[in-house]
């Protein structure tokens, strides 16, 4: 392997701080990987170089055509790079509107709707935000909602591993415990050892719909909600409508008015329209930098969980809305 | 091209797999790096045998993990042979051994059987390659336990001790993308997409493969299965399907395609029975060009 001039290392790790800004994966082993890969090509062919770097930094094929988009701008001459290079933008939503802004661009309503619109539930270009007013809730149906998400959270919550444990109501013979049993009685199988599989806790990401249509059950929704982030560690609880947002914190206070309180503050698009493939979209498309139910559910890996809350009418699945 | 990616190429070719630059690269680095390589595709591209053509390159031996559903450790890595540990006991039982020495005997490494990965590790002489094929058959459990053991090559047996590989094998992990692998296990690998080849490559496997083909057979074979390819199909034939056809023709001695052949064989590369019935659909109304015109 012939050694790499500091020149090139520096510049390699300024094209990996670039490929992560751009939402691609990658920690400084990468980047480590990506030098060593260079020195064992030629660095003098354009394409040998191209082949190396790819196969250190790209780590899933969704990402190659960002990678070559980047690499051809990066690597071609002193020319400074644009802040927006030519990329491919994943495929515009087909709607009219374009993809979905983020930026509070439309104006906003509050509490009252358009009727219209109320009459008809038809998918509306009008992004209809609005706060909820919580305090309404009764204290005991709070409490038998309450019961019941914990049971419902604890029959989530745990699932068979990998690991084994010994235990008298296991479901299978532990054939090296019983054979080590057997060494005192001389290889007579004289007592059977049993294992189950250990529990594991399951990780939740939970996305519920908080639009118009859900109204009606938006009341046990929260408390549903407020149960399950309460009742376990491991939940990540994001709202949606027109936008999306992580409630996580907010849900997780001392007492269910708080929450109630926090959530009404931080909610906007209460009672709003639905997007769920837009929102899809965006989720996939940032996916990676923090916030977003997919990087969560990354995040947290294995034995996640994602549920999502929602009555199923929606203005639009947008074009990536299946593909998570 | 820097002059081992050329000769990896050039080896691979001879081991009849018709590859180009980006796979070759991608096995030279992890060669070089020393780390495994992931291999993802479509079904039939040709994963597999990069680790075959792998080993016999490096002339070690190709130890093989097919994934499934519920692969644990016990199948995977190490079982311990509980027939001759009890026939041992038997035998053993007028002995005046005590019972800690007999348990520490049938605890050893005699009694191991050693599954792939074990065997990965503790292989004497060359590095062998480990192939584990499938990888995202397997559940996401397995993945994190694999994690382990491919960053150190070292696995604890609580009777034994720890086992630590004197020469790391090569690794292949092959997947299908039934399930998309973490970013744990992808960030431990290089990573490698082979697409479905284009024509002329196609072509090139398609002789090399089967050297005693009719080159008008061969080239209307890829041309055909090129044009499926465009359908939508349940399950697009790879170039493994390309392969199984052209051997399937050649056994029948056919020399060009005609429609009657094309639909005597459709079992050589369809699979699906959905698949069998749009595709003679297509064939009735004459809409697969491939079969229309002769080649020139």
């Amino acid at each position: 392997m012939s050694a790499v001039s500091a020149d090139l290392v520096e510049h390699t790790a300024r094209f990996c701080r670039r490929l992560r800004a751009e939402g691609l994966p990658l920690g400084p082993g990468d980047t480590l990987d990506a030098t060593r890969a260079l020195g064992s090509v030629d660095l003098v062919d354009r394409e040998d170089v191209r082949l190396g770097l790819r196969a250190t930094l790209v780590k899933r094929v969704e990402d190659a055509p960002l990678f070559d988009a980047l690499f051809e701008s990066f690597w071609s001459g002193p020319a400074p790079v644009p802040r927006n290079p030519p990329v491919v933008p994943p495929d515009a939503d087909e709607d009219s509107e374009g993809p979905a802004s983020i930026s509070p661009r439309r104006r906003s309503v509050h509490a009252f709707q358009d009727l219209e619109e109320l009459a008809i539930p038809a998918p509306s270009s009008r992004e209809a935000l609005g706060r909820q007013d919580f305090a309404s809730f009764g204290e005991e149906e709070l409490r038998a909602v309450t019961t019941l998400a914990r049971r419902i959270a604890r029959r989530l919550s745990a699932r068979p591993g990998r690991r084994w444990k010994l235990s008298r109501r296991g479901e299978q013979v532990s054939l090296r415990r019983t054979l080590r049993e057997a060494l005192k009685t001389g290889g007579e199988l004289s007592t059977l050892t049993w294992r189950r599989r250990k529990l594991r806790r399951t990780r939740l990401v939970i996305l519920a719909d908080v639009s118009g249509s859900m109204d009606l059950y938006a009341r046990l929704l929260l408390q549903f909600l407020y149960a399950l982030q309460n009742a376990f560690s491991r939940v990540e609880t994001f709202v949606f409508a027109t936008r999306l947002s992580r409630v996580t914190d907010e849900l997780r206070a001392p007492g269910y008015r708080a929450a109630l309180g926090n959530l009404s503050d931080r909610v906007q698009d209460w009672s709003g329209g639905t997007r769920i493939g837009e929102r899809w979209w965006w989720c996939s498309a940032t996916a990676g930098r923090p916030a977003t139910p997919t990087c969560w559910a990354r995040r947290s890996r294995s034995c996640t969980g994602v549920q999502v809350a929602s009555s199923g009418s929606t203005r639009s699945w947008g074009a990536r809305g299946t593909s998570l | 091209m820097r002059e081992e990616i050329q000769r990896i190429q050039q080896a691979m070719e001879r081991e009849g797999y018709v590859t180009d630059r980006a796979v070759a690269t991608a096995v030279h680095l992890s060669m070089t790096l020393g780390k495994p390589l992931l291999v993802e595709g479509h079904p039939g591209v040709g994963k597999t045998e990069i680790a075959k053509v792998l080993a016999v390159m490096q002339q070690g031996d190709l130890i093989r993990l097919q994934c499934y559903e519920g692969l644990d450790a016990t199948t995977a890595l190490y079982e311990w042979n509980y027939p001759k540990q009890l026939l041992h006991i038997r035998l053993q039982q007028d002995g005046d051994q005590s019972v800690a020495a007999r348990e520490a005997d049938i605890f050893s490494e005699r009694f191991l059987l050693k599954r792939p990965l074990l065997a990965a590790i503790t292989h004497q002489g060359r590095p062998p390659v480990l192939l584990i094929d499938e990888v995202d058959r397997a559940d996401e459990e397995f993945e994190a336990f694999l994690l382990e053991v491919l960053s150190d090559f070292q696995v604890t047996i609580p009777e034994v001790g720890t086992v630590r590989a004197e020469a790391r094998p090569s690794v292949v992990l092959t997947s299908n993308r039934a399930r998309d692998l973490s970013d744990a296990l992808r960030r431990r690998c290089l990573y490698l997409w082979i697409d479905y080849p284009s024509l002329e490559k196609e072509l090139r496997i398609v002789r090399t493969r089967i050297p005693g083909i009719d080159e008008r057979l061969a080239r209307e074979v890829t041309a055909f299965i090129h044009s499926l390819r465009r359908l939508k199909l349940a399950k697009v034939p790879g170039v493994a399907e390309s392969l199984d056809w052209a051997r399937a023709l050649v056994v029948l001695h056919a020399t060009h395609l005609d429609e009657e052949l094309v639909r005597e064989t459709l079992g050589c590369f369809l699979k699906d029975e959905e698949d069998l019935r749009t595709v003679s659909a297509r064939l009735d109304a004459g809409e697969l060009p491939a079969l229309a015109s002769p080649v020139a």
